[in-house]
């Protein structure tokens, strides 16, 4: 173990370890304890330049309350959950399909393909982005929840196929050889043998599908101008013209807005880490 | 049956006992739907050839403007019980990029957009419906609307009928000038020296947010106004004049002086408009360069009519006819209307003396026809029409007369300078490179 | 019946079912297409034609899923397939997510490609013909001469540089974690939270802690600088010795301040990333270099951050195209200003394509373009790599 474990040190290098620990902390979480403090403050404490101090009123009730109330914050994550939700279903569907594909069958262009879809991955968005609303505006999904889906599922599919096809990959390959032989055909060994082994990597991959459009900005700002459509992270942000100088409404929605994949990252804190951090290990 | 294949033996058998072959009568069925209602829908048809119908798209949420705007529509129904009509009301910023879909693949009869350049696009596209014949035949629009007839007007020909517009100006602190014994400045020097006074008080003259860029378009507009009038406005907006101009280098002077002497706040250019009525309301700063629609605003943040008041921007070169900012917003028709005859009664309709002020009196603003009635309760209402009926011309405003790409980089550069003025020759200089390749 | 016992029938051709299957496709394919917009407002009475859209895209999705699986259907009792399974059954798997992908993805970058070439404003006419002309190489001359351009540039380039401080000190926090006392889980989870939260939030969070008004920075200014005073109406008003720094107002400071903001979420995944690799740091071989004598700095150097390669390519990569489609916190915080000098490539190309009115969507595409082959270095760098490792693998 790299470094050496605090508790081979001296007593006094443990002790301050453990003080320099919640100090630490404290620091790196400032912005976020700050505005978590703004958002529970009465107005007045905002224009007398109170931030640090206690609250002289504790309005946490009041101003969440009055992020649902004068805005339409409840809508807007009810919007972010039906674009989250398919997009999540479908691109994560599509990848274990075209995951097993590119993993488990040896064929010339498996490899070319496979760059493809992690290249797409990799491109600047601005480079889809005049095309996409064409296409759309072609579908006659414009302008639409359904027609941001359609883009993020696509999108999303080239992620979610790289980390498929490289977890199908350490798949023990033998399993699927043997079961060929004794003549299961290839969609039940995809549905009955390989799906149940991947179902790490399904979970993995929803919590992050989740985040990442959950927080997607750029392509809710460009596909999406019906207020009645608009996701949350949109919707803060045109929160932020509305309640002008507002801060304690404008801190209290943008940690609301936060609050879902929070939840997500700490329920699949363990699926949501291996997620990101897979070929972190190896390769 | 047998299964030929294992493994797909499943999904086909699922779709064979789940009625597979029913799909083709569900299909029939749907075709037999289909017909029926083609037929019914010829026989709506033909029973509403009496009952036309109109559909209108409208741009703004906001209640108060909501409100009039139904009502408006309410007096059309009642004036003409054969029109079905049907309204759509968006958000004003979707709008602005709704338009571009809504008038080729979804187009209403009528339509809400802004005159001036920023009509250009479509009418150069042919997406909207020339109308000059109706502004030859109709008693309103041939007679009362001549002061911003101009605006309405591309290529010789009229697009649309404008419902209100507002007047620009310097709004200020009454009790601030007051307590210095200040009186509403008329000319540049009364103003430098109004300046003077305030800073010595420890008031900041004017307050801005240049964030969203254009309010300082409204302050470089009112100095090129007042100091080369409005041909040269028009003429630079349109491209035919350089900024390298010594008449834009005039303006530019003006506003250096302005800027030296009237400092405004500092860290204006992290605020918008609304940010920066706070100072304002405060008591820091004493004047705002804005539109009358802020008004509303001031008295959000407490101000009490009688802390606020209006004056015309100070006159600068002595003699020179006086323009004034006017932005209105109007109606158009998009060339694929299916209802023309009703929307063009519609747009007779709103020209109308009776709804124009009435509309305008709902949503505190003026109304673009001459014989309308104005809130004579309303000071800033009453200052305005008395401001604008009496200009020489109106100006929409630097980023509607201007084409986009100009005004983007127009406004940019007016921010660097409010911020640095040394970087005059740069901004000027790019200016030109912007204009050579925009027009 | 053949000798093992196995129907005779395995490798024929089914016909029934590839007939009923073609039929569905066709079937299905010509009502998709027939399908349109006026029609289902007409039919089930919206007012709106607008309104009509997503039922009619769902109605179509119903029919396409028909198609596909008559194509399915037919494809699969083919004896040509039964033949060929293993060659052709990737195929199938693969169809669907491909064609989704390069429709969405693939095909717009090319078309992106060719609208660099042409000067339009985004419109068709009421024909529905394009209103754009080509122009060839215009937009990319305009690109040399757009003193924005180069801004931009630079800026991306300050990104890139900076964005990379969050692998070290992303690897300085992970080393700060890397013990086993109690509660040290909930710290990791703790220190990795900003990376959850979206671009927009820490974006709104930073500038208000920037704001020299009212701000967090402004508050701890304050206290060394600036007093209350009554102002000449009798309002309380604060005056300062020195002004507190307006970070997103002033061109020198504003990019830093953004870069700043963007930091603190990839720090954090550089750290989680650091973390994960520490944890499968092989202990033999730092006990190995302990009795060598290394210790510090010399064992994180040459025993340590060697087996750390993998972690640390995954933060270059992550990190690098973090850094290029910087969007959100420049939307959120600045939109480009003050005048243009936060400007980054990615809200360049926005502004000038969909900005407001702008509608320069070749211009807009010349920047996009740029962009792309900028960051396509770094793809085939990625790709490479990866194809490397596939060598050995195999």
């Amino acid at each position: 173990m790299f470094p050496a474990p605090i508790e081979k040190s001296t007593s006094s290098v443990q002790t301050a370890y453990k003080v320099a620990l919640p100090v630490a902390l404290l620091l790196w979480l400032l912005p976020l304890i700050a505005i978590f403090l703004t958002s529970i403050r009465p107005a007045v404490d905002i224009n007398t330049g109170n931030v640090f101090g206690i609250p002289s009123e504790f309005n946490l009730i009041e101003n969440y309350s009055a992020v649902f109330q004068q805005t339409d914050a409840w809508r807007y994550m009810v919007n972010t959950l039906i674009i989250t939700l398919p997009t999540m279903i479908i691109s994560v569907g599509l990848a274990c399909l075209t995951g097993y594909a590119l993993a488990i069958y040896k064929f010339k262009s498996a490899l070319p393909i496979f760059f493809v879809f992690v290249a797409g991955n990799f491109v600047p968005f601005q480079i889809l982005m005049l095309p996409v609303i064409d296409l759309s505006n072609r579908l006659d999904i414009y302008n639409t929840v359904p027609g941001l889906v359609m883009f993020h599922a696509a999108f999303q599919t080239g992620f979610c196929t790289l980390f498929m096809r490289n977890f199908m990959k350490a798949l023990p390959f033998e399993l699927i050889e043997s079961a060929r032989i004794e003549g299961v055909g290839e969609f039940r060994i995809f549905w009955h043998l390989v799906l149940p082994l991947v179902r790490p990597a399904i979970a993995a991959l929803a919590v992050l599908i989740f985040t990442f459009i959950w927080n997607d900005f750029f392509w809710a700002t460009v596909m999406i101008q019906d207020d009645a459509s608009l996701p949350i992270t949109v919707g803060v942000r045109s929160l932020n013209g509305e309640f002008v100088q507002q801060w304690q409404l404008i801190s209290a929605a943008s940690l609301l807005a936060a609050v879902p994949p929070v939840i997500m990252f700490f329920l699949m804190q363990k699926h949501f880490i291996a997620g990101l951090t897979l070929g972190a290990t190896k390769g | 049956m047998v299964f030929i294949d294992p493994d797909i033996g499943s999904t086909f058998s699922l779709f064979e006992e789940s009625g597979f072959f029913n799909w083709e009568e569900n299909l029939m069925y749907k075709s037999l739907i289909r017909a029926t209602t083609a037929v019914s829908a010829a026989a709506l048809l033909a029973t509403s050839a009496w009952a036309s119908d109109l559909v209108v798209t409208y741009d703004d949420l906001n209640p108060a403007p909501k409100k009039a705007f139904e009502t408006v529509i309410e007096a059309f129904k009642k004036a003409n019980p054969d029109i079905n009509v049907t309204t759509n009301i968006t958000d004003r910023e979707a709008h602005k990029s709704a338009i571009r879909n809504a008038l080729l693949n979804d187009a209403p009869d009528v339509i809400t957009w802004y005159p001036g350049n920023r009509m250009g696009p479509f009418v150069d596209a042919g997406l909207f419906m020339d109308i000059s014949d109706l502004w030859g035949s109709d008693p309103n629009l041939s007679d009362k609307f001549n002061a911003i007839k101009a605006t309405m007007t591309r290529d010789g020909k009229q697009w649309g009928v404008p419902y209100s517009f507002y007047q620009w100006g310097v709004y200020y602190r009454k009790d601030i000038f007051d307590k210095l014994s200040l009186s509403e400045p008329k000319t540049w020097a009364d103003m430098l020296g109004a300046c003077d006074k305030m800073t010595a008080a420890g008031v900041t003259p004017f307050t801005i947010g240049t964030k969203y860029l254009w309010t300082a378009a409204g302050v470089f507009d009112y100095l090129n106004l007042r100091t080369n009038g409005y041909e040269v406005h028009n003429d630079l907006t349109a491209g035919k004049i350089k900024y390298t101009d010594p008449r834009i280098r005039a303006t530019f002077a003006k506003w250096g002086e302005l800027l030296e002497r009237c400092a405004p706040i500092k860290n204006h250019a992290t605020m918008s408009w609304q940010d920066a009525i706070a100072p304002f309301a405060k008591g820091d700063a004493a004047m705002y360069v804005m539109g009358n629609f802020s008004v509303a605003a001031y008295k959000d943040a407490g101000l009490k009519d009688e802390q606020i008041d209006f004056f015309q921007f100070p006159e600068i070169t002595p003699g020179l006819a006086r323009a004034e900012e006017a932005p209105a917003d109007a109606f158009f028709i998009p060339a694929k209307a299916k209802n023309v005859e009703n929307a063009k009664k519609f747009m007779a309709f709103i020209a109308t003396p009776k709804i124009q002020g009435d509309w305008n009196k709902a949503i505190g603003q003026l109304p673009p026809n001459s014989a309308a009635e104005v809130n004579k309760d309303d000071k800033f209402i009453v200052e305005g029409m008395q401001t604008l009926s009496t200009a020489s011309g109106l100006a929409q405003f630097y980023d509607r007369d201007a084409p986009a790409a100009m005004a983007k980089a127009g406004m940019e550069g007016f921010q660097k300078f409010m911020l640095d003025p040394s970087t005059l020759e740069e901004v000027l200089t790019n200016l030109d490179k912007v204009q050579a390749e925009v027009y | 019946m053949t000798a093992s016992g196995q129907p005779i029938s395995q490798y024929d051709t089914s016909m029934p079912r590839v007939v009923s299957g073609a039929v569905l496709l066709v079937v299905a394919l010509l009502v998709m297409l027939s399908i349109d917009v006026s029609w289902v407002a007409e039919t089930f009475g919206f007012q709106k034609r607008v309104d009509a859209r997503v039922p009619t895209f769902f109605i179509r999705m119903v029919f396409l899923i028909a198609v596909l699986a008559g194509a399915f259907i037919s494809f699969t009792s083919l004896s040509y397939y039964k033949r060929n399974r293993v060659m052709l059954a990737p195929w199938l798997f693969l169809s669907i997510g491909l064609a989704f992908f390069l429709i969405y993805v693939i095909i717009p970058i090319f078309q992106s490609i060719s609208y660099s070439f042409t000067k339009w404003n985004g419109l068709y006419d009421v024909t529905g013909t394009w209103t754009g002309e080509w122009v060839g190489f215009y937009n990319y001359r305009l690109l040399l001469e757009d003193p924005n351009f180069y801004t931009s540039l630079a800026n991306n380039l300050l990104w890139l540089i900076l964005f990379m401080l969050a692998i070290p000190i992303g690897l300085g926090i992970a080393l700060f974690l890397n013990q086993t006392v109690t509660g040290i889980r909930i710290y990791k989870s703790m220190f990795f939270f900003p990376f959850v939260i979206s671009q927009v939030v820490v974006g709104l969070i930073f500038s208000w802690a920037y704001n020299p008004e009212f701000g967090l920075l402004s508050e701890i200014w304050g206290w060394f600088f600036c007093e209350q005073k009554l102002n000449i109406v009798g309002n309380l008003t604060t005056s300062c010795s020195i002004d507190p720094p307006s970070i997103l107002g002033e061109a020198k400071y504003a990019t830093y301040g953004i870069i700043a903001a963007g930091l603190w979420p990839q720090i954090a995944y550089c750290m989680i990333l650091y973390l994960t690799g520490l944890n499968n740091v092989s202990p033999d071989q730092v006990e190995a270099g302990r009795l060598d004598g290394a210790k510090g700095w010399k064992m994180l150097r040459h025993v340590i951050l060697p087996q750390l390669r993998p972690a640390t390519f995954i933060a270059i990569v992550v990190t690098v195209i973090g850094a290029l489609r910087s969007f959100d916190m420049i939307a959120t915080m600045t939109q480009g200003g003050p005048f243009g000098s936060t400007n980054v490539l990615a809200y360049y190309m926005f502004d000038q394509a969909v900005g407001e009115g702008v509608g320069r969507y070749g211009y807009g595409s010349s920047i996009a373009t740029v962009l792309f082959f900028i960051m396509l270095i770094y793809i085939s760098y990625f790709l490479w790599r990866m194809y490397q490792d596939e060598k050995t693998e195999h």
